[in-house]
């Protein structure tokens, strides 16, 4: 059996922290882009988040990231957009699998994607956090 | 009624996601352009899309604007997303069938790109309170944006 290109672990940790750093300014750049937004803009009428749907979405976000480090796995970078009433989306994807949150005020819902057909392919509900690693789990296909 | 007035299945149709929409409609994350499905939002609930057949596949011309970019899904990819759902209290309560018809804009000054436009809807109508019908139509812009994700762009759009 040969370890020879194993990392120590603290080199492997050092690598992980700095790559979420750059992940985390990544995530934060698109919440920047979320704030700036106005009210109705232009002709597409979009609702602009307020501030507590974008306070509970980085909140929530935080959260995530947390749990998943602190399980050991890996974090991937999610698109941060919105929609028409004001809700805030997030987004991750991992080739087939797709892991989408609708976080508005006061809850998260997650769709659960793996195809394009809505009824074989596609689950819906309130996320519980303590079913969080779950999904993480099912998105990187652990 | 003519052949016109019927999306046949092999149709391709072209929609626009407007350059200035970066972060909503589209991302960029390490050199990588994805298309969201907030790209598929629309106010009525019934994305517009333009045919290209009938405007000779000219993408230019629903661009509108050369930053612009567009993508294209065909009309059989959206027939069979499935069924749309309706629920209250967890429970479903209606489906909806995915369709996708001929919607010429008609004026008296109609364009070639206004004689092309196609709506993409559901049958029966979403109804129910904003929320139900909001959630409904959640599922047909994640199921559109997967299917321009892997269909790819037909023009890359130029952010601000």
């Amino acid at each position: 059996m040969h370890f020879g290109n194993l990392e120590p672990i603290e080199q492997r940790h050092s690598t992980l922290y700095s790559q979420l750093r750059i992940q985390q300014d990544e995530i934060s750049k698109q919440f920047d882009v979320l704030k700036e937004w106005k009210e109705n803009w232009n002709e597409y009428g979009f609702e602009r988040p307020n501030d507590l749907t974008i306070s509970h979405a980085e909140t929530v976000i935080e959260k995530l990231v947390d749990l998943i480090i602190s399980a050991d796995y890996r974090f991937i970078t999610p698109f941060i957009s919105g929609d028409e009433d004001g809700n805030i989306t997030a987004i991750w994807y991992n080739q087939k699998h797709q892991l989408h949150f609708k976080i508005g005020e006061n809850d998260v819902q997650y769709f659960k994607v793996w195809g394009t057909n809505i009824d074989t392919e596609m689950e819906v509900d309130f996320l519980n956090f303590e079913y969080c690693l779950d999904l993480w789990k099912w998105l990187i296909n652990e | 009624m003519n052949n016109q007035d019927i999306v046949q299945d092999d149709e391709g149709l072209y929609r626009k996601i407007p350059a200035e929409l970066e972060g909503i409609a589209y991302s960029v994350v390490n050199g990588q352009f994805k298309i969201l499905p907030a790209a598929f939002m629309d106010r009525a609930l019934t994305p517009s899309v333009y045919r290209a057949e009938l405007i000779n596949h000219n993408a230019n011309l629903p661009q509108e604007k050369a930053e612009n970019g567009v993508v294209e899904i065909t009309a059989i990819q959206i027939r069979q997303i499935g069924n749309v759902v309706t629920k209250h209290e967890a429970q479903v309560i209606r489906e909806h069938s995915v369709d996708v018809i001929a919607d010429p804009i008609v004026t008296t000054h109609s364009t070639l790109l206004d004689s092309a436009h196609a709506i993409i809807v559901v049958d029966p109508k979403y109804f129910g309170s904003k929320n139900k019908q909001r959630n409904a139509f959640d599922l047909l812009k994640i199921a559109l944006s997967t299917l321009a994700n892997e269909n790819g762009w037909i023009i890359v759009p130029t952010p601000p």
